[in-house]
């Protein structure tokens, strides 16, 4: 019987997880159809990061400006994702635990406390989860493969915070780097690319070395 | 049978009922009046469970309510004073959803929740929100709920409020025949006329006091008064309700 009943709490509670009056003044009980433009508002948000994404997805080793937007993209989408978890909570707020009218409506009911927190808990999970996945549905499909670009070494927000290397290394491979690009072909220009957003990371210390530049140590 | 002995409540030092003891028998209607703050429905949530008493116990079948809860509430069904419904779903919803809470099995509560929203003339609006629906719509909506299940105890506060005549009509019949099927009904209520009607038994309360607590007819003619409202009158209210409507009209008028 207990499963039953957090089913059943469960779903009413999910159903009314943002206060109606909040959402919209006229609204006369119809909370799916509310739910849904709410949903369909984060989705096409997610559609249009998508788009910007798929428009950044190109060949090649991306340079020092394309390397700093997709940085700066990434972050963007994890403040886009902290701003929508922090405007849930506020449209949520009233409805995170059980109110006066839960109490009236659930109190001669044969109910376990323990059920109906454990329903509150639940759909308030399950409503977060909604909400992000909406916004990151398309974007989320999209903008790894414009990170990819980044290289092997991987998207230095996402990546573990390695000690930085000797500054005194780090001008020696310069030395020994840039003594090889004296040329303009294309394969070097990529190594000459490399070799400058080792440089930037130095000095922004975001992380080390994960492989040294070609040629370094021929 | 419904027993209450030395039930007492305070909130941070005032008393809202003191030492109240009475007996609600099955068969009988029992009715339940005070004038307002006089503790009643402070009384009818103690008995439901929805607050704690701070001293007295409250039994039901010879067992303190609090020894195992969740069997209490299963044979009790609540009308409260106040329409406190989830006013998004609609009245089929909201019947079908303490249903499923009360454990009952589907079908059989589906036709059950179908007779009763005919015979309360709810049935055309079953699909509508509650919240589009009238006082006495809700009122209708939360006496359902509270007989869906078949309870053995049936406790009404201000059960009336809002209800048209001929449901309020049929809500007295209803009790009567209820209590004629060995339910305990506990009606509280500020209409003396309906109560003079409808109960058997009554216990007026006055400052959270137990004045009163005998069979209608024992009190007339212990107190050589025709009518409960005149026992009432003698009983709970205290001030000169003739000088008082007096003075309140050459307020307004001057």
């Amino acid at each position: 019987m207990e499963k039953r009943q957090f089913r059943v709490l469960y779903r009413e509670f999910l159903f009314r997880m943002v206060d109606l009056e909040l959402l919209s003044a006229h609204a006369q009980g119809d909370i799916s159809k509310l739910l849904g433009q709410f949903g369909a508002l984060l989705v096409f948000v997610s559609v249009l990061l998508g788009i910007a994404g798929a428009l950044s997805i190109g060949d090649g080793v991306p340079g020092i400006g394309e390397l700093i937007g997709l940085w700066t993209t990434q972050h963007f989408l994890v403040a886009t994702t902290m701003l929508v978890v922090g405007l849930f909570a506020v449209l949520s707020w009233d409805s995170t635990f059980p109110n006066r009218r839960d109490v009236l409506v659930l109190a001669p009911l044969p109910l376990r406390t323990r059920t109906l927190f454990l329903a509150k808990i639940a759909a308030v999970a399950t409503a977060l989860a909604l909400t992000v996945a909406a916004l990151h549905i398309v974007a989320g499909l999209v903008w790894p493969f414009a990170f990819a670009r980044a290289g092997s070494e991987g998207a230095p927000a996402l990546t573990f915070d390695a000690p930085m290397p000797p500054v005194t290394a780090a001008l020696a491979r310069r030395r020994v780097g840039g003594g090889h690009l004296r040329t303009r072909s294309p394969a070097r220009r990529d190594v000459r690319n490399r070799q400058a957003r080792l440089d930037l990371r130095n000095r922004f210390h975001l992380e080390s070395f994960h492989r040294p530049p070609a040629g370094a140590n021929g | 049978m419904l027993e209450l002995h030395n039930l007492c409540k305070r909130f941070s030092g005032i008393v809202a009922v003191d030492n109240v003891s009475f007996q609600a028998k099955a068969g009988e209607v029992t009715g339940y009046l005070g004038p307002n703050g006089s503790g009643k429905s402070t009384t009818m949530k103690m008995i439901t469970g929805l607050i704690e008493a701070t001293s007295g116990e409250i039994l039901f079948q010879g067992e303190r309510i609090e020894r195992d809860p969740i069997a209490y509430k299963q044979r009790m069904g609540y009308v409260p004073e106040e329409p406190q419904l989830y006013a998004h779903l609609s009245g089929l919803e909201y019947l079908t959803m303490v249903g499923q809470l009360r454990g009952l099995p589907d079908k059989p509560t589906a036709q059950r929740i179908d007779g009763l929203l005919r015979l309360l003339s709810l049935h055309e609006d079953r699909h509508v929100p509650i919240s589009s629906y009238s006082k006495g719509m809700r009122q209708k909506v939360l006496l359902s709920a509270a007989l869906l299940h078949n309870p053995d105890l049936i406790l009404l506060d201000e059960p009336f409020s809002g209800l048209d005549v001929a449901s309020v009509l049929v809500m007295r019949s209803l009790m009567r025949e209820l209590a004629a099927r060995g339910k305990v009904v506990l009606l509280s209520s500020h209409e003396l006329e309906m109560v003079e009607r409808v109960c058997t038994h009554v216990v007026i309360l006055h400052r959270g006091k137990a004045v009163a607590d005998d069979s209608i007819e024992r009190l007339r003619s212990l107190m050589a008064l025709p009518t409960l409202e005149d026992i009432f009158s003698q009983l709970a209210v205290e001030q000169d309700t003739a000088a008082v409507s007096r003075e309140i009209a050459d307020l307004i008028l001057t």
